[in-house]
């Protein structure tokens, strides 16, 4: 049976400076409007834009240079970065590849993957990387795509997969990103805009990602089927599907489960909300409207394994799948749940097991 | 909970580098979170957060010595009342965006208050500190070790619940409590 192991990791907000706000610009008219705007919104929005805990962040590189050699990969579902600024960004891309010149450390003493092989990341763009530097972080930044081109190869509003071999029967992850076009503002909540938080499945700012995402997932069932056997095939994005929270929602959600049903995609992997959870999306049916049957769909939600002062805590999951190597077998899923634990490492807090239908 | 006192909060606030003033906060930890993160220093909240990332520095620490020799039961912290083991003080000194020249008097005032306050914190509440494998030997005051532990093997096969999807009922993982350095 073949046996995948996934790490999944989520919202890093890697910033220039860890444990604080990105900067207010210093000088000219327009950093002076810059600055008036922006704290504003970081007066109401300042937690979600706290930057990374150098400390937990380096309890995780450690924590994957003691693993790695377990693992098939590591899926980072979006927002690696604390804003779309090219200074948080090129920090994060510091952290997948700088050199590691001792065990997980860089040049300047600091966390880094660098040690692992660039080929097992599955990476992408979170609504973080996106904000344009400009007033009010707005969406539509592209900045991302260029510096981690390497990563994530999809583009802005893009899909890309990953295909993980195997001889029975290969898994094939296929990311795709909701982000809201440049001149989409989200839908507002009473007086909160909606930009900061919401991504959007499909609509006229964005009338492509959801279908690429089907097509995508149709030729790769084609193109890695192992003699007769298809791959499995589980979705990654950002955004948690049917998020509680009004301004942190993905619209448009159950679109993108209807597609998934029809697709018969098992798992969807999620970041966003900073809450580790696992949610079948069978109990959220009515959300489809009626007549809609009940999907085998799991929305397995990663907290945010580095963000400082998180009061949810810092957290990553690995996902094991115990694969059918022929037809009419049943999936299985296995889930660690880790949690920066005692001021010092990552420890597995809860272990689950679940047979897919 | 190790809380610093506030003269020692003020000090690392003040050794800090100009550019990381007000920046690297000192008042932001895994469970603490001053109100206005845009302000000046909470120094209340300070006193309990920079507690935590010292905490935290040394657990690194310490956890960075088992890869490098696998067996080591334990690491020195602190190895008299003056000072850090260097290569800690290194770590503190880059975690609190101190300036890390040996030269600098303020940073070496405000890593002296810091030490100060740590090991009357283990002297006085030797039970606490030894949640986080933190003691002295027998009736000593130093040195002041913290535990090595070797890292679990990743997947606990066996440990876990198996049920249908279907049967799963939504869940998350619980919200940390503020203070439970957990």
């Amino acid at each position: 049976v073949p046996k995948f192991t996934l790490l999944h990791a989520s919202d890093f907000h890697l910033a220039t400076v860890p444990a604080g706000m990105p900067p207010a610009p210093q000088r000219g008219f327009w950093s002076r409007f810059r600055r008036l705007t922006q704290s504003q919104i970081n007066k109401v929005f300042q937690i979600g834009l706290l930057g990374h805990d150098a400390l937990v962040l380096e309890a995780f590189a450690h924590w994957l240079y003691v693993n790695h050699p377990a693992l098939d990969a590591i899926v980072l579902t979006g927002d690696l970065s604390n804003t779309g600024y090219q200074r948080d960004l090129k920090r994060a891309l510091r952290f997948l590849d700088g050199p590691a010149l001792s065990t997980f450390y860089d040049a300047n003493q600091e966390a880094t993957l660098g040690f692992l092989n660039r080929k097992c990341f599955i990476v992408l763009p979170g609504n973080h990387d996106r904000y344009r530097p400009m007033p009010a972080y707005l969406p539509g930044g592209t900045s991302f795509d260029k510096l981690f081109s390497a990563y994530w190869p999809g583009q802005f509003q893009g899909v890309w997969a990953w295909c993980i071999p195997d001889a029975a029967r290969n898994l094939v992850v296929v990311g795709a990103d909701f982000a809201l076009g440049r001149r989409d503002l989200g839908k507002h909540h009473y007086w909160l805009p909606g930009w900061l938080g919401q991504r959007r499945v499909t609509g006229p700012h964005n009338p492509l990602t959801l279908a690429q995402l089907r097509n995508a997932t149709q030729s790769l069932r084609v193109h890695c089927r192992t003699g007769d056997i298809d791959p499995v095939i589980l979705w990654a994005i950002h955004f948690d599907i049917f998020a509680p929270d009004e301004s942190l929602q993905l619209l448009e959600s159950a679109s993108l489960v209807r597609v998934a049903r029809e697709e018969k995609i098992p798992i969807i992997l999620a970041g966003h909300t900073h809450e580790t959870k696992i949610k079948p999306v069978a109990s959220l049916a009515s959300a489809l409207g009626p007549g809609a049957s009940t999907p085998a769909v799991a929305v397995l939600g990663c907290g945010t394994t580095a963000q400082a002062g998180a009061s949810q805590g810092n957290d990553f999951q690995v996902l094991t799948l115990d694969v059918p190597d022929g037809v009419g077998g049943q999936l299985t899923l296995s889930v660690d749940w880790y949690r920066y634990y005692r001021l010092r490492r990552f420890v597995c807090v809860r272990s689950e097991c679940r047979v897919m239908a | 909970m190790f809380l610093v006192r506030r003269k020692t909060a003020e000090a690392l606030f003040e050794a800090q580098e100009p550019r990381l003033k007000n920046q690297l906060r000192l008042d932001v930890s895994p469970s603490f979170r001053a109100a206005n993160l845009r302000g000046k220093l909470d120094v209340e909240t300070a006193m309990a957060a920079i507690g935590e990332r010292t905490l935290q520095v040394m657990g690194g620490y310490a956890d960075h010595q088992v890869i490098e020799s696998p067996n080591v039961p334990f690491v020195v912290l602190m190895p008299g009342p003056d000072s850090f083991e260097r290569p800690l003080e290194r770590r503190l000194k880059q975690s609190f965006g101190l300036d890390q020249s040996s030269s600098s008097s303020s940073s070496q005032t405000a890593l002296q208050l810091l030490g100060e306050d740590f090991a009357a914190w283990v002297e006085q509440t030797p039970q606490e500190a030894e949640e986080y494998s933190v003691y002295t030997e027998a009736e000593a005051s130093f040195p002041i070790c913290m535990r090595c532990e070797p890292f679990p093997p990743l997947i606990r096969e066996g440990d876990r619940e198996v049920g249908d999807i279907q049967s799963i009922d939504p869940f998350k993982l619980a919200r940390r409590e503020p203070g439970a350095m957990g």
